[in-house]
């Protein structure tokens, strides 16, 4: 009844998330390793999954609320996987983004040996695993931490834009190359803030509480 | 305002209930005290004696007792069957309706109109004489429409779900009736037949005019014979003697005896009641 | 998926009221199919007439056909059809006697005698119940004792100790309370493994709960048939869309 149901759907979900986590350390892994063949990957089969995976949660959490009227703690779970679900969705349409613009990157030698970007998407997969790992577990601590860590990726990319801006300043000529670099620590910084989302999402489930929207003083009363 | 209008109604019951005990301890009560220090064991198995001035009650007790039992025999059977034919097996059309209003007219009809027609149909026109058989045919005639109309009651009210819940196990209508119909029917079929026996037991008038005597010094198993019974000793004692003052002692000890007995014969039905009720 | 059963053309009258209009409703084998609708919308009669039972009304009347397993029903003898399809009521209704003797009933009137395999189908047909736990050590005792939701788990293996091909169930939780309707309800969901299961109910929600199928009757007439998911999400019929959602019925 509702309790297979609601694991089945978080079965579906914690599948959808690792699938996410895949796609960020691959479409990254185009750039690092210059390999077109893992952007291919994340553009013709996890991507296609992913969508799939989307519209089935959906489908499922519309099933389970119109048949079992879920209340309280099943309510709020499955009204929150249904947000999750749209996040990941999003993190996957970043991540093609990225896979995308590396397959044209990579054409041409790089403007600067990449140490921010792989640093930027090493966190952001993180912050995805916390996030999803504290919502399974219902762990506030665990959300609390990963939502702290978005602060690193924000720092990162904006390292990485004032790095980029002095090579263009240099030679105008990089602007290209640069914007490219600079929308892919953006997509990057998306995926982050929308897995710190999912962290929000914890403390929605576990405690009924809705901490968006609250600065880092509000979110400690 | 409703609770109190409740226990008003409650009060109200239970007086009533309490008033009709207390008037049958007061009958009785008063017959003991009537009855002068006749009562005894030997009382209920001594025969009247000395012009009915001695002696006990033997003759009339086992004349009504064996006259109960033929009653019981003769009415019992047709009146159930007759119930259940109108409970369950009729076709609801007019003439069925009319039979079951000629029926239940039928008991209220007076109990010396039943002695009329005995006499004139059992005694007369079947040449059965005066006889107890011929006054046991006249009680059941007289009990049969309260034996009918009892079961007929007692079987309508089984409940549908019970005899449903049997059919949709695949029982035949001869097994729904086995198991289910006289399981919740038998206890309201026999408080029924004991209250009519209750009621031949008490009756005067129908055998007044089919066989009962006045005296007779032998008790006999013999249907055909006359008969003593208790109703019409008492009513020989208490009003046509000769010795009132000496037969009024008799007359109330037979009198308690009476009322046990019919007592007897409506706690007995009870219990049974109650004995069948607790499985339901 | 087979159809276990199949209503064809199905119309019923008592004396010359028409209960049902032209039902075209097919049952699959081993799930369960829900039959929702406002009270007196025929649900109830339909599901009497799948074992015959408005036979036993005189001005009973049925046109159409009724297939079980491709048979018509009323080429069977009505008493060996009722051991094939099984009933359980509105309200718990089990026999004044023991609770094994309610369980070995049906079997005994199907002639078993042999008491050890009376023993083991009452055994079997009480834990497919899930009472068997909670009345082994008592089987000997009144029905009667037992609570609501008990007995009417009683009157369920009752229904299955004859081992029927059908279940069918009319409002089987609507003299239950909460607790002991999740427990019904979670047994209808055991039971459909092995058997074909129509269960009628006017709470919906039920429906929604336990069913694989849900057709929605309305004054008589089948408005729509489909797999419960798409009944309770997306259904067709404006009508079905109103009574779904609460606005009327």
């Amino acid at each position: 009844m509702l309790n297979e149901k609601i694991s089945e759907i978080s079965s579906l979900l914690s599948e959808m998330g690792g699938l996410v986590e895949d796609d960020i350390v691959r479409c990254v892994r185009t750039l690092v390793e210059k390999d077109p063949s893992e952007a291919d990957s994340v553009i013709n089969e996890l991507e296609p999954r992913i969508n799939a995976l989307e519209k089935q949660i959906d489908e499922e959490c519309l099933i389970t609320l119109a048949r079992y009227q879920p209340v309280a703690h099943d309510l709020r779970r499955i009204v929150a996987v249904l947000k999750i679900d749209k996040d990941l969705e999003r993190m996957g349409d970043h991540c093609e983004n990225i896979a995308r613009r590396a397959k044209e990157i990579i054409k041409e030698p790089l403007l600067k040996p990449l140490i921010d970007i792989p640093r930027m998407a090493e966190t952001a997969q993180e912050i995805t695993r916390q996030a999803l790992d504290s919502f399974f577990k219902e762990d506030t601590q665990l959300a609390r931490e990963c939502i702290d860590k978005d602060i690193l990726v924000d720092e990162l990319q904006e390292q990485i834009i004032r790095e980029l801006i002095s090579y263009v300043l240099a030679d105008p000529s990089t602007m290209n190359k640069a914007l490219d670099l600079i929308f892919t620590s953006k997509d990057l910084e998306r995926i982050s803030d929308l897995a710190t989302n999912i962290g929000e999402e914890t403390f929605f489930l576990v405690e009924g509480s809705d901490i968006r929207h609250l600065g880092p003083k509000d979110q400690k009363e | 305002m409703k609770k109190r209008s409740d226990s008003f109604w409650v009060l109200l019951s239970a007086i009533c209930y309490f008033s009709a005990v207390v008037f049958v301890i007061f009958v009785a009560v008063h017959l003991l005290r009537l009855s002068d220090g006749k009562l005894s064991l030997s009382f209920l198995f001594t025969n009247p004696d000395d012009g009915m001035t001695k002696g006990g009650v033997f003759s009339p007790l086992f004349g009504s007792i064996y006259l109960t039992l033929w009653v019981l025999v003769l009415s019992a059977p047709v009146g159930v069957l007759a119930g259940v034919y109108f409970a369950e097996f009729a076709p609801d059309n007019p003439i069925t309706r009319i039979l079951r209003n000629a029926i239940r007219t039928l008991s209220g009809v007076p109990a010396i109109v039943f002695g009329l027609f005995g006499l004139a149909f059992f005694v007369r026109m079947m040449n059965l004489g005066l006889s107890l058989l011929a006054s046991a045919l006249t009680l059941s005639i007289m009990n049969l429409p309260v034996i009918i109309t009892t079961t007929e009651e007692a079987l309508r009210l089984v409940p549908n779900s019970q005899k449903e819940a049997a059919i949709a196990l695949g029982a035949n209508s001869w097994e729904v009736w086995r198991d289910v119909s006289v399981k919740y029917a038998s206890s309201g079929i026999l408080s029924g037949i004991f209250l009519a026996l209750s009621r031949a037991l008490g009756e005067t008038a129908p055998i007044l005019l089919t066989g009962v005597v006045f005296y007779q010094p032998t008790v006999t198993l013999n249907p055909m014979h006359t008969f003593m019974a208790m109703p019409y000793h008492i009513f020989i004692l208490a009003t046509q003697h000769s010795k009132p003052t000496e037969a009024l002692p008799i007359a109330a000890a037979a009198g308690f005896v009476l009322l046990i007995l019919v007592l007897l014969a409506r706690i007995f039905a009870f219990l049974y009641n109650r004995r069948v009720q607790r499985w339901l | 998926m087979a159809l276990k059963i199949e209503a064809r053309d199905v119309s019923v009258f008592f004396g010359n009221n028409q209960i049902l209009h032209n039902i075209n409703l097919g049952i699959e084998e081993r799930a369960v199919t829900a039959i929702i609708g406002p009270s007196g919308c025929g649900k109830t009669t339909f599901l009497r007439t799948l074992n015959r039972l408005n036979d036993l009304s005189s001005d009973f009347r049925l046109q159409g056909d009724i297939l079980l397993s491709n048979e018509n029903i009323y080429g069977i003898d009505p008493i060996l059809l009722r051991r094939r399809v099984g009933m359980v009521f509105q309200k718990p209704n089990p026999f004044p006697m023991s609770i094994f003797d309610n369980v070995a009933y049906g079997l005994r009137l199907q002639g078993i005698k042999d008491k050890e395999t009376i023993q083991d189908k009452v055994k079997t047909a009480l834990t497919a119940a899930g009472l068997w736990q909670e009345v082994s050590n008592r089987l000997n005792s009144n029905a009667f004792d037992l609570s609501g939701g008990q007995q009417q788990r009683l009157c369920i293996a009752r229904a299955i100790a004859v081992d029927p091909e059908v279940l069918l169930m009319d409002e089987p939780t609507s003299a239950l309370d909460p607790a002991a309707t999740s427990k019904v309800e979670e047994l209808i969901l055991a039971l459909k493994k092995n058997y074909t299961i129509v269960l009628v109910t006017h709470n919906m929600y039920q429906a929604a709960r336990v069913s694989d199928f849900t057709a929605f009757f309305l004054n008589g007439y089948l408005v729509e048939f489909d797999t419960t998911d798409t009944i309770f999400t997306n259904p067709k019929d404006e009508r079905t869309q109103r009574y779904v959602t609460g606005k009327f019925g």
